[in-house]
C-alpha cells in the first residue's frame, strides 16, 4: 500500500527476491551460453547468435512458467504465499528477457532483408493456412505484446486507473500469451527438430500448470460447494463454530452463489468483512490480524475489523457483514453493509474467549 | 478471487489442457524428420554490387 505512486517501494524482502531472480536469470544465460555446447552435441555446431537467442528464448519460457505457476501453488500450500507477494517482478522481467529474445531475432533472420526488420517479419511468411508452416513468429510476437502490455501495466496507478474488474480481466490474457507460447515453440524450433530437451521442458511445463491450475480450481469448486450447501438460519448463513478460529484468524463462509465471507477473531470480539480484497481480489480470510488490522495474504493490503476501510491515508474499503451467535455457532447476515458502516465487534462470551 | 473470476481461470485452464497436449502431440506427428545438416535459416544478405561500400 502506498499514497504516492512511486515506481517501486522497495523494501528489503524484494531486494533480495529480485536479487536472487536476476542472479538465477544470469546464471542460467550464462550457463546455456558456456557449458550447453559442451554437453549437446548438435549445440556446438549452433552459431553464437542463434545460441544466444535459443538462451533468452528457453529462458522466457521458462520463466513464464514459473509466474503461472506461482497462483495455483500459493492456493494450494500457503508456504507459497511469499512468491506471490512479488510475483509482478517476475513477470516484469519475463517480458525483458522475452523482449531480448525477440531483439536477438530479428537482428539474425531479418538482417538482410531487402525491407525494414518488422515488415519483414510480418510479410517473410504467410503460409497461415498450413499447419506445420504456420508463420510461428506471429505466435510470439502475441506473447510478447501481452507480456509487455502486462509488464507496462503492472503498477498499482494502472490498477487504480483501469478499475480492478478492467485490469484483472487484462491481466487474464497471460493463459492466451502461455498458450501462445507454446504454440510458437512448438511449431517454431521443435517442429523444426531443434533441441528434443527443450521439447520434453515444454510438455513438463504444459503438463504440470494444467495439473497445477486445475488442482487448485477442483479445491474452489468444492470450497464454493460447500459453502452453497451450509445450513441458514432466518436468512442468515452459519459459517461455523466460535472454537474453530484461533485468534487473529478468521473462518470463511458464502451465501448461496454469491462472494465469500471472513468473520475475524480478534481480542475476544468476531466481526465480518468480505474475503475479497479491493486491491487484487486476494483472499482476505486467509489473512490475519497484524497490530489489529486485516491484512490481505496477497500483498499486504490493511483494513480495519471496524468499518472494513483500510486506515487513513489510504482509501481502500470492504464491505462489513452483521454477525450474531447461537450458541457456539457463528451467523452471519449475507447481505453487504453499505461501504464504510461501522459495526462494533460481537463480543464473545467468556467461556469461549479461551477456546 | 470472485466467483465469476474462478469459472473464467477453471474455463480457461480447462482449455488449455486440452488444446496444448493435442497441439504439441499433431506438431510431432506431423513435422517432417530433421535433416542433420541442414544449416540455420537465414535470409541471405545481398548480392555484392560494384561501388558497394562492403
Amino acid at each position: 500500500m502506498s499514497v504516492a505512486y512511486k515506481p517501486v517501494g522497495w523494501n528489503r524482502n524484494k531486494l533480495i527476491y529480485d536479487a536472487f531472480a536476476v542472479a538465477a536469470i544470469a546464471g542460467y544465460i550464462l550457463a546455456y551460453l558456456q557449458i550447453g555446447p559442451l554437453l549437446a552435441e548438435n549445440a556446438a555446431a549452433v552459431n553464437r547468435p542463434i545460441l544466444r537467442m535459443r538462451a533468452f528464448g528457453t529462458c522466457a519460457f521458462l520463466l513464464l512458467t514459473v509466474v503461472l505457476a506461482i497462483g495455483p501453488l500459493a492456493r494450494l500450500d500457503t508456504r507459497f504465499l511469499p512468491l506471490l507477494y512479488n510475483r509482478r517482478h517476475l513477470g516484469v522481467l519475463t517480458a525483458a528477457v522475452a523482449f531480448t529474445h525477440a531483439v536477438f531475432v530479428l537482428d539474425w533472420y531479418y538482417a538482410f532483408s531487402p525491407t525494414p526488420r518488422l515488415v519483414a517479419l510480418f510479410t517473410a511468411n504467410d503460409a497461415y493456412g498450413s499447419a506445420i508452416g504456420f508463420p510461428f513468429e506471429m505466435l510470439g510476437l502475441f506473447t510478447l505484446v501481452v507480456l509487455v502490455l502486462m509488464a507496462v501495466t503492472s503498477h498499482d496507478f494502472w490498477l487504480s486507473f483501469l478499475t480492478p474488474p478492467v485490469w484483472k480481466s487484462l491481466h487474464m490474457a497471460v493463459y492466451a500469451a502461455y498458450g501462445a507460447a507454446v504454440l510458437h515453440v512448438a511449431l517454431g524450433p521443435l517442429a523444426g527438430g531443434g533441441e528434443r530437451a527443450f521439447a520434453v521442458v515444454v510438455a513438463a511445463s504444459v503438463a504440470a500448470l494444467a495439473t497445477l491450475h486445475l488442482l487448485a480450481g477442483r479445491r474452489e469448486r468444492a470450497a464454493d460447494k460447500a459453502f452453497d450447501e451450509r445450513p441458514t438460519v432466518d436468512g442468515w448463513i452459519d459459517v461455523g463454530d466460535v472454537g474453530d478460529i484461533a485468534e487473529g484468524r478468521a473462518v470463511i463462509g458464502a451465501a448461496p452463489g454469491g462472494e465469500r465471507i471472513a468473520v475475524f477473531r480478534s481480542k475476544n470480539g468476531l466481526s465480518a468483512l468480505s474475503n475479497v480484497c479491493s486491491h487484487q481480489n486476494g483472499p482476505i480470510g486467509e489473512g490475519k490480524v497484524v497490530r489489529g488490522l486485516v491484512t490481505c495474504p496477497w500483498h499486504g493490503y490493511q483494513y480495519r475489523l471496524e468499518d472494513g476501510c483500510s486506515p487513513p491515508p489510504f482509501k481502500e474499503r470492504l464491505h462489513k457483514y452483521r454477525v450474531r451467535l447461537e450458541g457456539n455457532r457463528i451467523l452471519v447476515d449475507p447481505t453487504p453493509l453499505p461501504l464504510g458502516s461501522r459495526l462494533d465487534p460481537v463480543d464473545l462470551p467468556t467461556l469461549e474467549a479461551g477456546g | 478471487m470472485r466467483r465469476r473470476e474462478r469459472r473464467v481461470h477453471a474455463a480457461a485452464w480447462t482449455v488449455l489442457a486440452v488444446i496444448l497436449p493435442a497441439s504439441l502431440v499433431l506438431v510431432f506427428a506431423l513435422a517432417p524428420d530433421p535433416v542433420v545438416e541442414r544449416p540455420p535459416v537465414r535470409l541471405d544478405p545481398p548480392a555484392m554490387q560494384e561501388g558497394n561500400p562492403q
